[in-house]
Formats: structure tokens, C-alpha cells, sequence
């Protein structure tokens, strides 16, 4: 015990029960606490801004359940609030996904939409939307089934080489790049007013989302949330190497598959709420190591809806019109995707 | 020009180059038939002989309109679109280096959609030979960006890394044409059009005149073919063989500039031809750039007009009525199968 110890950190806390220990790094802990704070101070400022300009002091009143107008109560309660909500569930939801798929690729540049399964969502919503004129509701079951596809599909065909290496990846570009024309297809046959609507979502846009939207994705996550809790010491093991993780007493076939239904859920959740917003799940995990200085969902998940939160705003108000979240997500995503690259490549010369 | 080390080497393979003259009639076979099938086949079949007839103006009045109109018009664009496709698809993947380099994938497609957004928005609306320009400019900056990238150090020899470049490239092009287009309702309205890109988008005389892009830029290719052969083998063999690297990537990519350029003018986005076509070729006649250069300019019109003829022969049976499945689609459902076969049965050291 005192080898092991030895090995951490000094400041790290290390609690202990009968059966299991839970060590909270010092660094880790900061980190989350200061993107909690970062996090708390966005969605204040997301509250208070916009076209109708609410106080601090107002915000208070609001928040604590006596409004000074109705006007306020209306905007705040009503409109920013839950837009609010909308953007931290779906950016941690994304940024889990995003963190899970790298974990158990191991590889830095997987993410559902590299490798497919965002494409995948897309045709599902699309082809219940248009084809069978579904609802937004039904769509997002067409999302999740969409999406379990494209990752069931990809598992099989790399399931020979192993989840890691760039088979996987090219496999997944080369899927997405199928999905995204049978959603060009569908699109193009249907009446032009359909298609817009359809396009909008496809970008991946908050506009007009509300309480409604959000209870659903909530109640998902309450049941996703406590698989990964349960599962995720495992899923540090299993970062070791199969091997190592079967010797410390994993079963790696079950973690991997859990893991793996876990992250597509999240991800089909997130899609059937605000649209394939892009990018998210690639950046937030990047970031969170970053600043965590190790792999936590905590952090990564709190990175997540600090930037899509961020990124709401910017599309709101950085604009001559509010334009959708996917849009600045896409571009600023990209950017760092290729400085990604670029560093990856530099690492291995 | 062309170095007298190399054609020996390429004249060992005698079976292949055997292979390679049988291949130039075949490729020319198929091209006829695939241009009997555009214009005979569709939601109306049409006998051969009537279809000669309406060519010269003759016979019945509907099958003159149809196939005058209508067929003639997708056929000519298929092929130029063809040509241009199969080229630069040839050429990207000689110079990077990349067997599953596709200027579609790597993002010089979305430089031209951008070009084209870009003019909109500067100068509003704009006319069909304005947006050849616009679109030539972003294929141009677009094409620049991928070859510096794949000549740097970070790419070189990693064609995933390459490909994961262009997605996101891609991805940034395309967000930033979003924000132009979704901000600006006069664009929006503009680039719908533009953007729905199938083969009948532009009428035989819109689309006749670019034809002289798509003939110079496949020319310059052709005479680039002996260099890049020379430039397979390194930038430092290619300079003691007398070819001079740098006049050789300028050439490359002012030719794929055009060809891009003036496919994705007349058609919009069209990807995986580019990617399947060289592949087929080099499987067949090896990988000497002298035979798969003008071998693509005969087997990639002919697979865009196959696809074009399958697209029309099913659709309308899914979703919607008379409608048809835009060949972009179906290149995509040709080319994206091949892709993952080939990835998978590629050995990871290989692709990293």
C-alpha cells in the first residue's frame, strides 16, 4: 500500500470503502471546479443578454421565484432558461459520447461524427420525418435507431482488426459519406418548404428549443448517466490494453460493448434534441485533458457545455441574424481539428 | 522528357503492358455503350434505332423531345463532368502520394461551393459563366491548401492523415458557406439552385463552352504523366531523372484547379469517382501514370453515365414520384462500399 501510494500524487485524497477506493486528484478537482464556476457565470451572462437586457439583480429575483414583470419572467423563464439547459445537456451529452469513442478506440481523432454515427442519426430523423411524416418525436427514435446502425455496422466490419487503428476510421468516412447521400436523396425528393425544415435541423440549430425538448433528454440521460458511472472504472482499466485490464479482473467484451451502446445512446440523444451540431464531441474531451490533466467525463462533459453553451451565444448575437450553433461549431471545430492534426502529425514526425 | 531508367523498369512488366493496349479498346467499348445506355434508357426506353434517328432530327416528334432535350443534355454533361473527375482523381492521388485521395473527400469540391457563395454574397447575383470563375478560384485555393498539406511532413506518407485533413477542411469550408448563406437571404436564394448540382442542372450550352477548361486541364495531365511517374519514386530521384518537382506540383495543380473547377460549375459536388476510377485502372494495367491517365479520361465518363442511367432507371420506385436518384448518390453508393473494402482489407501499417 505504501508503494502505491507513493506512486500518486501527495495532495491527491484517496477515499477508501470496503470494496472499492475512489482517489480525486487535486489537479482534476480544480479544473472541474473552475469550469463548474466558468460554466455557472456563461449561463448568467446567457440569461441577462439578448435584445431585452436583464439585470443581475433582476436575474435574482427571476430565478428565485418572484419576477419584477412579466416580461422578464417571460424571457428568462421561458425562452433563456431552457434554450440554456438545451445547450449544457446536449454539449456534455456530446462530449461524454466524444470521450468514450477515443477511450475505446484509442485513438485522439475518433468522434461520432469522424466515424459515422452522427450521419447515421441524421438519416434516421430524416427518413422519419420525411418519408414516413413522422413527428420531431418519432424522429428522435429514428436518431437512435439511425445511430445504432451505423455504429453496429461499423463494429462488425472492423471487428476483425480490433476497434483501434485507422481502419475505423476510414470505414466511418467512408459510411458517413454514404448516410449523407441517401440524406441528400431524401431531401431532394421531397417539397421545398419540408426540405428547409429538414435542412435547419440537419445543421444542428437551439432555435425555439424549450422545456419540451429538454424533459426528454433529461429523463435519457437518467438512465445513461449511472451506466457510465458503474461502468467507468472499468473503462480506465481498459485504457491500459486488453490484456493488462483482463489480469486486473475487467471483462473487457462486456465494458466494451456497455461503453460503446452508452456513447452511441448519448449521442442519439443529443442529435434527437438540437440536430447533428458537429464537432463538440471531438474538441470537449481534448480540452478536458488539457486542463484536467487526465481523462475525466466529469470535465469532459462540463468542457462540453461550456462550448456549446459559448457557441449559442456567439451565434445568437456575433451575427447580423442569430444563425444555428452547428454552423460555428462546424467551422470553429474544423479549425481545431486540423491544428489537432497538424500536432499529431508534428509528435510522430 | 521521359527518363530511360524508368521505361525500362516498365517494360519489365511485359504481361501488364500486354494487358494495358487491350485496355484502351475496351475502355473506348464501354464509353459507346455507356453513351447508347444514357441516351436509350430512362423512364422510357427507347429502340436504338429511334434514338439515331431523333439525333438527326428525324423520327418521332416526343422521342426527338426527349432525347434531344432532355437525355442529350445529361449525356454531355456526364462526360465532360466525367473527363474532369477521372483526371484529377488520377492526378491527386499520383502527386500525394495517397491511394485513397479524391478531390471530393479532400475538400476541393467545397472550396468551389465556397468560391461560388463567396461571389455571391461580394456581388449578388451572378450569371452561369460569372460562377465558373468564382468556382475555378475556390477549387484553385482549396487544391493549393491539400497539396502544401500533403507536401509537409505532418501528411507525408499518412494517407489517413491526409483524408482526416480534408474532412475537416471540408467541414470548414462548409460552415463558413453556411454562415454566409444562412445570414444572407439574397444568397440563400441564389445558391439553392446552384447547389441542388445533378447533371441536368446546365443546359448544352451553358455547360459547351467550359468544355475548353475540361480540354486543357486534361491535356496538361496527359503531358504531366511521364514527370509524375518519375516523381513516384521521391522528389530527389525525380531531380536526378530531369523533371523538376516544383514546375511538375505547379502544373498538377493548376490542372486539377480546372478540372474540379468546371465538374463542380456544371454539376455541383460529385465524389468517390475520382477515388474508384484510378483504382479500377491501376488494378488492371498497373500503375504507370502514361496508361492510367488517358485510360480514366474513357472509363470515368463511362462509370458517371452508368450511374447517371441507374439513378434514372430507380428512382421514383422509393419515396416521391418521377423522381430520380442524382448520380452524386449513387457514385457515392459505388464508391463508399469499394472504399471500406479496400480499407479493410488494407493492413493497418500500410494506412497509418
Amino acid at each position: 500500500m505504501t508503494a502505491r501510494s507513493s506512486v500518486l500524487p501527495m495532495d491527491d485524497l484517496v477515499l477508501r470503502g470496503p470494496s472499492w477506493s475512489l482517489r480525486i486528484g487535486r489537479r482534476a478537482a480544480l479544473a472541474c471546479g473552475i469550469l463548474l464556476a466558468a460554466l455557472v457565470l456563461l449561463l448568467a451572462a446567457a440569461l441577462m443578454i439578448g435584445d431585452y437586457v436583464v439585470t443581475p439583480g433582476a436575474l435574482i429575483e427571476t430565478l428565485l421565484g418572484n419576477p419584477p414583470d412579466r416580461l422578464t419572467g417571460f424571457f428568462v423563464l421561458g425562452r433563456r432558461l431552457p434554450r440554456a439547459l438545451v445547450a449544457i445537456v446536449v454539449g456534455a451529452s456530446l462530449a461524454v459520447a466524444g470521450a468514450v469513442f477515443q477511450m475505446l478506440t484509442r485513438n485522439p481523432l475518433a468522434s461520432p461524427d469522424v466515424i459515422g454515427v452522427s450521419s447515421g442519426t441524421s438519416v434516421g430523423a430524416v427518413v422519419v420525418l420525411l418519408v414516413l411524416g413522422g413527428s420531431f418525436d418519432q424522429a428522435a427514435v429514428g436518431a437512435v435507431i439511425g445511430a445504432l446502425v451505423v455504429a453496429g455496422v461499423i463494429m462488425l466490419l472492423t471487428a476483425r482488426s480490433g476497434l483501434h487503428g485507422v481502419q475505423l476510421i476510414l470505414t466511418g468516412v467512408a459510411l458517413s459519406a454514404i448516410a449523407m447521400a441517401v440524406v441528400d436523396y431524401v431531401l431532394s425528393q421531397v417539397f421545398v418548404a419540408s426540405a428547409t425544415t429538414a435542412q435547419t435541423w440537419l445543421v444542428g440549430s437551439l432555435q425555439g428549443r424549450g422545456w419540451p425538448d429538454l424533459v426528454p433528454a433529461v429523463i435519457a440521460l437518467a438512465a445513461i448517466v449511472p451506466l457510465l458511472v458503474w461502468i467507468a472504472p472499468d473503462a480506465r482499466m481498459l485504457a491500459l490494453g486488453d490484456s493488462v485490464s483482463t489480469a486486473l479482473g475487467v471483462r473487457t467484451v462486456r465494458a466494451r460493448w456497455t461503453l460503446l451502446v452508452a456513447a452511441t445512446l448519448l449521442v442519439a440523444v443529443a442529435v434527437a434534441t438540437a440536430g447533428p451540431i458537429s464537432f463538440v464531441a471531438l474538441l470537449a474531451p481534448h480540452i478536458a485533458r488539457r486542463v484536467a490533466g487526465t481523462a475525466s467525463f466529469l470535465a469532459a462533459a462540463l468542457v462540453g457545455a461550456l462550448l456549446l453553451l459559448a457557441s449559442d451565444l456567439l451565434a445568437l448575437y456575433a451575427f447580423p441574424a442569430p444563425i444555428p450553433v452547428g454552423v460555428v461549431t462546424i467551422t470553429v471545430g474544423g479549425v481545431f481539428f486540423l491544428l489537432l492534426l497538424w500536432r499529431e502529425g508534428a509528435r510522430r514526425g | 522528357m521521359f527518363p530511360a531508367s524508368v521505361t525500362a523498369e516498365s517494360d519489365v512488366r511485359a504481361p501488364s503492358t500486354g494487358r494495358a493496349w487491350l485496355a484502351f479498346p475496351v475502355a473506348i467499348l464501354l464509353l459507346v455503350g455507356g453513351l447508347v445506355l444514357s441516351l436509350a434508357v430512362g423512364a422510357r426506353f427507347i429502340p436504338f434505332d429511334q434514338v439515331v434517328l431523333s439525333l438527326f432530327g428525324t423520327g418521332d416528334q416526343n422521342v426527338i423531345n426527349i432525347v434531344g432535350e432532355l437525355r442529350v443534355t445529361r449525356t454531355v454533361n456526364a462526360v465532360i463532368c466525367g473527363v474532369a473527375l477521372g483526371a484529377a482523381g488520377v492526378l491527386m492521388q499520383a502527386l500525394t502520394r495517397n491511394p485513397i485521395a479524391d478531390p471530393g473527400m479532400l475538400g476541393v469540391n467545397a472550396g468551389a461551393s465556397f468560391g461560388v457563395v463567396a461571389g455571391l454574397s461580394v456581388f449578388g447575383a451572378i450569371g452561369a459563366t460569372e460562377t465558373i470563375w468564382f468556382a475555378l478560384a475556390g477549387a484553385a485555393a482549396a487544391s493549393a491548401v491539400i497539396f502544401w498539406f500533403s507536401g509537409t511532413r505532418f501528411a507525408a506518407g499518412s494517407p489517413v492523415r491526409l483524408i482526416l485533413a480534408g474532412v475537416a477542411f471540408s467541414a470548414v469550408l462548409a460552415g463558413l458557406s453556411q454562415s454566409i448563406v444562412l445570414t444572407d437571404e439574397r444568397v440563400l436564394d441564389a445558391f439553392r439552385f446552384w447547389r441542388v448540382g445533378s447533371l441536368t442542372a446546365r443546359s448544352v450550352d451553358e455547360a459547351l463552352p467550359l468544355i475548353v477548361f475540361v480540354v486543357v486541364g486534361a491535356l496538361i495531365a496527359l503531358l504531366l504523366g511521364p514527370a509524375l511517374n518519375a516523381m513516384a519514386l521521391g522528389d530527389d530521384s525525380a531531380i536526378s531523372l530531369g523533371v523538376r518537382p516544383g514546375a511538375v506540383r505547379g502544373l498538377t495543380l493548376l490542372s486539377v484547379t480546372l478540372l474540379c473547377g468546371t465538374a463542380t460549375a456544371i454539376a455541383g459536388p460529385i465524389s468517390f469517382v475520382g477515388l474508384v476510377i484510378p483504382h479500377l485502372l491501376r488494378r488492371i494495367v498497373g500503375p504507370d501514370l502514361r496508361l492510367v491517365l488517358p485510360l480514366s479520361l474513357f472509363a470515368a465518363p463511362t462509370m458517371l453515365l452508368v450511374a447517371d442511367t441507374v439513378g434514372r432507371v430507380i428512382g421514383g420506385g422509393f419515396i416521391g414520384d418521377g423522381g430520380e436518384v442524382q448520380v452524386g448518390v449513387v457514385t457515392a453508393f459505388i464508391g463508399g462500399p469499394l472504399l471500406i473494402a479496400y480499407v479493410i482489407g488494407r493492413r493497418r501499417e500500410r494506412l497509418s
